[in-house]
């Protein structure tokens, strides 16, 4: 089974793109563009690693996170994000921190990376 | 910490903007990246992908890098003229090009909380001599503090009109949780004569 992905962003065109660019090297990626749909995407996928934007509008980052992991508490979540300086606390609940633009090769890495502890390898 | 003068608060603001305007940049760059990427990815996996990329796919995925490109070049032109508001401290300046430049620079602070502007610009309205960079500070500081009371949702509408001798910026939520609580009758704002709240409703009023 490919590792299930969900993208919570609410720029579009970047979060459709980078679905189609996962889904070709073997992901089974899905994209949500907004806040609220966010939340029932997990329950209904139960994704193995999200990957979040920070600044959604009518989103606190850290509430979504913790929302998120109330649904899930196994879910990785790796923040990518234009935001080049989140909070520690933001830092400290997500798998990993990825500043846009993204090399898709490090992406797939930290991926790669959070599946792996997902299913407790790492 | 309170921040005590108008220039420890005018570089909060300039801070404020300019980490506005590149984390918005940064977001353009994303999605030019991951479309001239999926591109090349269709390219580079053409023996493997089910179905071929069609024309309109691949002029659709075209149209949104073109897209991204004049998004960010628009919002490079307000950033800039923003910086020369600070070339001198005094010059002659059109109200509305000043307002505007905040507002477009304060939209993604804006949209946090799913507040859009509204804008109604007089025409004809006069120069003003002063220093353009510290009216536009007071905008901002206006605006941020509506952003606390503001209810989501909603639009700020942003007026001006001119009055015989004054030229006026009113500032308006459409919807409001709590009064609103500013106050700035500071020298530093010059040539703003008056800072009145009136209601739901900010007036700055400029000589």
């Amino acid at each position: 089974m490919p590792p299930k992905l969900l993208i919570i962003d609410d720029e579009e065109d970047y979060a459709s793109a980078l679905t189609e660019r996962l889904n070709l090297r073997n992901f089974e990626a899905a994209a949500v563009y907004e806040a609220k749909d966010a939340q029932a995407a997990v329950e209904k996928n139960h994704p193995d690693v999200i990957l979040l934007d920070l600044c959604m509008p009518g989103m606190e980052a850290k509430d979504m996170i913790k929302a998120i992991k109330a649904i899930d508490p196994q879910v990785e979540i790796i923040i990518v994000s234009g935001h080049a300086l989140p909070s520690a606390e933001i830092k400290q609940t997500a798998f990993d921190y990825i500043v846009k633009p993204i090399e898709i090769k490090e992406l797939i890495g930290k991926i790669n990376e959070a599946v792996l502890k997902k299913q407790g390898v790492l | 910490m309170a921040r005590e003068t108008g220039i420890e608060r005018h570089l909060a603001f300039i801070g404020k903007v300019i980490s506005l305007y590149t984390h918005e940049q940064k977001n353009h760059l994303a999605i030019i990246n991951e479309s001239a990427g999926l591109l090349g990815d269709m390219l580079e996996f053409s023996e493997t992908i089910k179905e071929l990329p069609q024309a309109g796919q691949l002029l659709d995925i075209i149209k949104s890098i073109d897209a991204q490109i004049k998004r960010s070049s628009e919002m490079a032109k307000y950033l800039n003229a923003f910086g020369h508001r600070m070339d001198s401290p005094l010059a002659s300046f059109n109200v509305n090009d000043c307002v505007q430049e905040v507002l477009v620079l304060l939209n993604r602070l804006i949209a946090q909380k799913r507040i859009t502007f509204k804008t109604d610009y007089a025409t004809g309205l006069p120069l003003i001599t002063g220093n353009p960079s510290s009216l536009q500070l007071l905008v901002f500081m206006a605006i941020q503090g509506l952003l606390t009371v503001a209810r989501e949702n909603t639009h700020i509408l942003v007026k001006t009109f001119n009055t015989n001798d004054s030229a006026i910026i009113s500032i308006t939520p459409e919807e409001l949780d709590a009064p609103i609580d500013f106050m700035e009758n500071s020298d530093y704002f010059a040539p703003v004569r008056a800072v009145i709240v009136n209601g739901s409703e900010i007036n700055i009023i400029i000589a």
